[in-house]
């Protein structure tokens, strides 16, 4: 028997609705009574509650009334579940032992529901000295096994369980307690109640009032997700001989009296055992249900393992050196929906890189640059797939590439730089071993070669004090550093064309410009090519030989980058380039582009951009807009170039 | 460091004197007296009194918690009513037995429910639907009837293992394995599910963190990323339900002991239990924190050796 598995599971499961879910109980039940296991949960519960407390009505036989000459007898019309040692039917003793679990549950789930919220609550609120007291106290409450301290109270009290079920509702009360806590908490900071100004009992009162109503689910989660731990101590100290004396028809004696018949008559194993499991099993189903949309319980186990089942080992790519480095045509990606269908965030993207050119991908957020730059790198997140196109990097042909060819051109190819440096460094290792990992696992190299390699590495990326910092973890560096040493991570495989999805954005203005000029360093010695995703045209400005402008999943402008500044060929190019912020705004008002980016489901028939576009006519809504060539060095999707550029040249 | 274990031992008095007190206070309302519990219904007056004075019942209840505190920080957990043998004396002859089914049940349930977790977590599809079901069911099962199936099965229809009892480790290691080995198994399947479900879930909340991508970037390959990076920084959440999982373990081994007829400390708890040895109850409650508080605090180191974010400078 444990205090602990049960609620463990529950507790975080709990706490994650609890932080999660703040709307009230509404439709709680039509949620369990639709999932199957939840159905199942409270129709059974219901059969144990009816049956336990109306069984001297429903019960076809009294419990106690003895039949020796039909002893240990299997099932049988007059006994459904057949008779004990003594003749007795075993289905009324279940039903009698019934009540008096539920009651334990009741007894020991209502004192820990009410002290732990009480308790909660006050502490919560008040915080600091109280707070800490009454949290070391349920820590001690945790800290002590259930049916031991029951054990103590059981022998001090006698064959009454109901102060042993107390006690133990005591020690359960820790797990509300922290619930209750972190509720409050929450709403405190939220109402901005000051405590030590107004502290009062009417105030706790008021948080108290705001909290519980949001406390209703993640209590039923743990209450049920306990229940199935109470049964298993209540009957487990009926089973040890403490509790309600021999003919009491308990659930954990009838199992100790079914293995002293074992030798000579199992299946009274049987039904007790049957009853027991399928009672604490209907409270972890309906918990289950409960704590289900928050959970990982219910995410699907990873595409991780999914990708790899599919990949087998596969022929290396043929490169062919005369192709250009990257070649991408009509790529297409989806996501598959939830009705079965494939959503499209991507829509015939083309692009072309050439050795040692650094292309820009500019747009608002959502038009779908990440999810491109995530493709060339074969880091589609989730169950994200290439629904159409090609990409052909060196000549050889990748788009359908499995995740092992994928993996060998990633690790010495190809590499990506994300835009969070913090989160994308393993938090338990340090820099210098996160560097020297991928140099010995894929390149093959001895420790002490990696270990040379990696602080080369880092001072390459101007890193001042290689040794040092080589010893840190993340989380000690500044994000500026961070970035720099994920640089330093994707310079490992000497790689022919980097992917770099908004590299300065989530930095320090003034870090910015020092990683923007690492980065163009890094293109000027090394001679890869950079694809760089950014919102922020003074980073095209600064890096960039092309650019590509999306919108919406779709490209509706590429240029040199000399061309498109001062004579932008789509009105979203235009838009775009007007709201950024420049020396002649300050002051001023910034120009925005009114309205915001469709998300997939609503793309409209024609332009993509036709509802934010002031030069949008009826010919931009009617059909798709083509791409079309207007010099070797540029295309436009847009069918009002002439009206576009007489005004931006006016 | 030194210092801040030096101030997790510390924080240990007042929750063991807290517990003590507790324990304490719950005596007092023992109907009539230990000793009319002990000498019988039948015992005169002169007898109860004469063993309540031998006792030190019969002093005022301050007296005698401040008698008794006093002897727990000398180290001194009073006696027995019944032999009248040490309490730290019959605690520890039954250790051996204790300690072999909670640290091998530990074990065993670690390794096999992270396992268990993590295959369910990377495979996905049915193998994870299986693994849940499964754990669902490992939750719902009362340890003392598993056991006794599990002696119905394996000692009395299979013949494999033997049915009860317990051989010392060192006097036969073959017989300490055979009849350990139900028992421990037992004792773990609530534990494997209950590990089994937290490591899934913590590695799929891995699974979709940037590190993850970052390293498939680098080329690093499936089963390192899995085993060496997700499940690392996965093993926090892990480590804390395990510590908790072995308070879980020692109140399960009280009901196992006895279903085995394994003489450790949880039947010690029953039979005092059922004489009403307080004394004897009240010393197993105290060092179960004592060695539960220990047990956290292990726990608390491993986190800091897993995970360098949390380590005390």
């Amino acid at each position: 028997m444990t205090s602990a598995p049960v609620p463990v599971t529950g507790q975080t499961a709990a706490a994650a609705t609890a932080e999660r879910m703040p709307s009230r109980s509404r439709g709680l039940f039509g949620r369990v009574l639709r999932s199957p296991g939840g159905l199942f949960g409270v129709v059974w519960l219901l059969i144990v509650a009816v049956c336990g407390f109306f069984a001297p009505w429903l019960a076809p036989l009294d419990p106690l009334q003895q039949d020796i000459a039909n002893a240990l007898s299997l099932p049988t019309a007059a006994h459904p579940l057949g008779t004990d040692t003594l003749g007795r039917d075993v289905l009324s003793r279940l039903m009698y032992g019934g009540s008096s679990i539920l009651i334990g549950i009741l007894i020991a789930i209502g004192v820990a529901v009410v002290l732990g919220l009480i308790g909660g609550v006050v502490a919560g609120y008040f915080g600091g000295v109280i707070d800490t007291a009454f949290s070391k106290v349920t820590d001690a409450l945790l800290a002590l096994p259930g049916i031991v301290i029951m054990l103590l109270v059981a022998a001090i009290f006698g064959t009454d369980l109901t102060p042993a079920m107390v006690a133990l509702g005591i020690l359960l009360s820790a797990q509300f307690f922290r619930l209750a806590r972190i509720g409050t908490q929450q709403v405190r900071r939220e109402l901005y109640i000051d405590a030590s100004r107004v502290a009062g009992l009417s105030n706790v009162l008021i948080v108290a009032r705001h909290v519980l109503p949001n406390m209703i689910r993640p209590i039923i989660v743990q209450a049920s997700l306990t229940a199935a731990m109470v049964i298993f101590l209540q009957s487990g100290l009926a089973f040890l001989g403490l509790g309600p004396p021999p003919p009491s028809p308990q659930w954990g004696s009838l199992v100790q009296e079914a293995s002293t018949q074992i030798y000579v008559f199992p299946w009274l194993m049987v039904p007790t055992g049957a009853v027991m499991i399928l009672t604490a099993l209907a409270f972890n189903l309906i918990g289950d249900t409960l704590t289900d949309s928050v959970s990982p319980l219910a995410t699907k186990a990873s595409s991780l393992g999914a990708r790899v089942r599919r990949s087998r080992a596969a022929a290396s790519p043929v490169f062919d050196d005369d192709a250009p480095l990257l070649e991408v045509e009509g790529l297409t990606i989806g996501f598959p929906r939830t009705d079965g269908d494939t959503l499209v965030v991507i829509q015939d993207v083309g692009l072309r890189v050439e050795r040692g050119e650094v292309l820009a991908l500019v747009g608002e957020s959502g038009c779908g640059k990440t999810v491109t730059g995530l493709a060339l790198a074969g880091l589609l997140p989730g169950n994200g797939r290439i629904v159409d196109g090609g990409i052909r990097y060196r000549g050889a042909e990748v788009a359908r590439a499995d995740e092992s060819t994928w993996s060998r051109l990633r690790g010495s190819e190809i590499a990506f730089i994300a835009q969070e440096p913090m989160l994308a460094l393993d938090p338990s290792f340090t820099i210098g071993s996160q560097l020297r990992e991928p140099l010995r696992a894929v390149h093959g190299a001895s420790a002490s070669a990696a270990k040379a390699r990696a602080l080369d590495l880092l001072t390459k990326v101007g890193i001042a004090d290689p040794v040092g910092v080589a010893r840190k973890y993340p989380h000690q560096l500044s994000g500026g550093m961070a970035q720099r040493v994920a640089i330093a991570i994707a310079l490992v495989g000497e790689p022919r064309l980097i992917i770099a999805d908004e590299p300065t954005t989530a930095l320090d203005v003034t870090i910015q410009s020092e990683v923007i000029e690492l980065l163009r360093e890094i293109v000027r010695d090394t001679g890869a090519a950079l694809v760089i995703v950014t919102h922020d045209w003074g980073v095209v400005a600064d890096v960039a030989d092309r650019a590509i402008v999306m919108y919406a999943g779709e490209v509706v402008e590429r240029a040199d980058v000399d061309e498109i500044f001062p004579t932008p060929r789509h009105p979203y190019t235009a838009a775009l380039l007007r709201s950024a912020p420049r020396v002649e705004h300050a002051g001023g008002v910034l120009p925005t582009i009114p309205g915001s980016v469709p998300p997939p489901a609503h793309w409209p028939t024609g332009c993509h951009f036709q509802n934010r576009c002031a030069l949008a006519t009826a010919g931009c809504v009617e059909a798709p807009i083509p791409l079309v060539q207007l010099s070797p060095s540029r295309t436009s999707r847009c069918i009002r170039i002439d009206e576009l550029t007489r005004k931006v040249s006016a | 460091m030194l210092r801040y274990l030096g101030t997790r031992v510390l924080e240990m008095i007042p929750v063991i004197l807290g517990v003590a007190s507790v324990s304490f206070l719950l005596i007092q309302f023992i109907p009539g007296s230990a000793a009319e519990a002990i000498l019988g219904q039948r015992a005169t007056p002169e007898a109860v009194a004469a063993l309540n004075a031998q006792l030190g019942l019969d002093r005022p209840a301050v007296v005698q918690y401040l008698d008794s505190m006093g002897a727990l920080l000398r180290g001194d957990l009073g006696s027995s009513l019944i032999s009248g043998a040490p309490v730290i004396e019959l605690v520890w002859n039954r250790l051996p037995v204790t300690f072999s089914l909670a640290v091998l049940t530990t074990v065993v349930s670690a390794v096999i429910g992270i396992a268990v977790g993590a295959v369910a977590a990377t495979r996905g599809g049915v193998v994870d639907k299986v693994l849940i079901v499964g754990s669902g069911v490992g939750l719902a099962i009362p340890n003392f009837w598993l056991g006794i199936v599990a002696v119905l099965v394996f000692a009395i229809w299979l013949r494999w293992l033997p049915a009860t009892g317990y051989v010392e480790l060192w006097a036969d290691p073959l017989a300490w394995a055979t009849h350990i080995v139900l028992p421990v198994a037992v004792l773990a399947v609530l534990q494997i599910a209950a590990i089994a479900r937290q490591t899934r879930s913590a590695m799929l909340i891995e699974f979709r963190r940037d590190y993850v991508r970052a390293l498939r970037a680098a080329g690093i390959g499936h089963s390192r990323i899995v085993w060496r990076h997700a499940l690392r920084n996965a093993s926090g959440p892990v480590v804390t339900t395990m510590g908790l999982q072995f308070v879980g373990v020692l109140g399960g081994s009280v009901i196992i002991e006895q279903v085995f007829a394994l003489r450790g400390i949880g039947s010690l708890m029953v039979e005092s239990a059922n004489v009403s040895d307080i004394p004897v109850l009240q010393g197993v409650v105290i060092l179960t924190a004592v060695i539960v508080l220990v047990v956290n605090l292990a726990v608390d180191l491993l986190s800091f050796a897993l995970n360098p974010k949390v380590r005390p400078s």
